[in-house]
């Protein structure tokens, strides 16, 4: 997994990608307990299946197998997305650089989701280390979401 | 002696001490759990007719385990 941010850095730095956050489970991952998933998310601005494919990378049922993991690439697909894309954290992954959604939006698209699964994500989130109750409730007002119960 | 309430807290209680240490680990930590949960997982899915791909990185180094000619056709 190191070796496929590396490539997306690098993908970065040549100009193909633009700005890129991990989101999802994998992004879930930097704030709560490890959960079962096989697809690393990746949300960009604009369309790049039709690059990578150019440059050799093997597209199976809309992932790109990427250093030996499945990197599903979906655009920032509505205003919240846009927000969460623009407002990724930059972290180390050991000595990696990249961009990870923040915990705060992480929730708020879950809840916009609105999935089984998206519901668990919002439960195990909400007891996230560092959580920002205030800024949660202002994302979801500014984007008509309900606030969350915690328990 | 314990009540069943009282047993039920506390399994409930360590049960939640063990997910806030699970998600005190580093990032790299929890990929590594992440590689065993597919692999724990995948037959359960493959049952269920979903097929899933397990990611082939070492779980050491969380690099490509054989060549890299995995990435790319």
């Amino acid at each position: 997994m190191k070796s496929t941010i590396e490539v997306l850095n690098r993908l970065q730095a040549d100009g193909v990608l633009g700005l890129y956050a991990i989101g999802g489970a994998m992004a879930a991952l930097f704030y709560s307990e490890p959960v079962a998933t096989f697809d690393l998310d990746i949300f960009v601005v604009g369309p790049l299946y039709d690059q990578l494919r150019a440059r050799g990378y093997e597209i199976d049922r809309e992932s790109v197998l990427i250093e030996a993991v499945p990197v599903q690439f979906l655009p920032a697909y509505n205003a919240l997305v846009e927000e969460a894309l623009t407002a990724a954290r930059d972290v180390q992954f050991d000595d990696v650089p990249t961009r990870v959604m923040g915990v705060e939006h992480l929730i708020a698209i879950a809840i916009q989701t609105g999935r089984d699964k998206d519901r668990d994500r919002v439960r195990h989130l909400l007891r996230a280390a560092g959580l920002d109750r205030n800024f949660l409730a202002q994302i979801c007002a500014r984007h008509t979401l309900p606030l969350p119960i915690v328990n | 002696m314990e009540t069943p309430d009282q047993l039920l807290d506390r399994l409930l209680a360590a049960k939640a001490a063990r997910r806030e240490s699970l998600a005190a680990l580093d990032y790299a930590g929890k990929v590594r759990i992440v590689l065993r949960l597919q692999r724990m997982t995948a037959s359960i899915y493959a049952l269920r007719g979903k097929v899933v791909r397990i990611w082939d990185i070492d779980e050491q180094t969380l690099r490509p385990r054989s060549d890299a000619s995995l990435n790319r056709r």
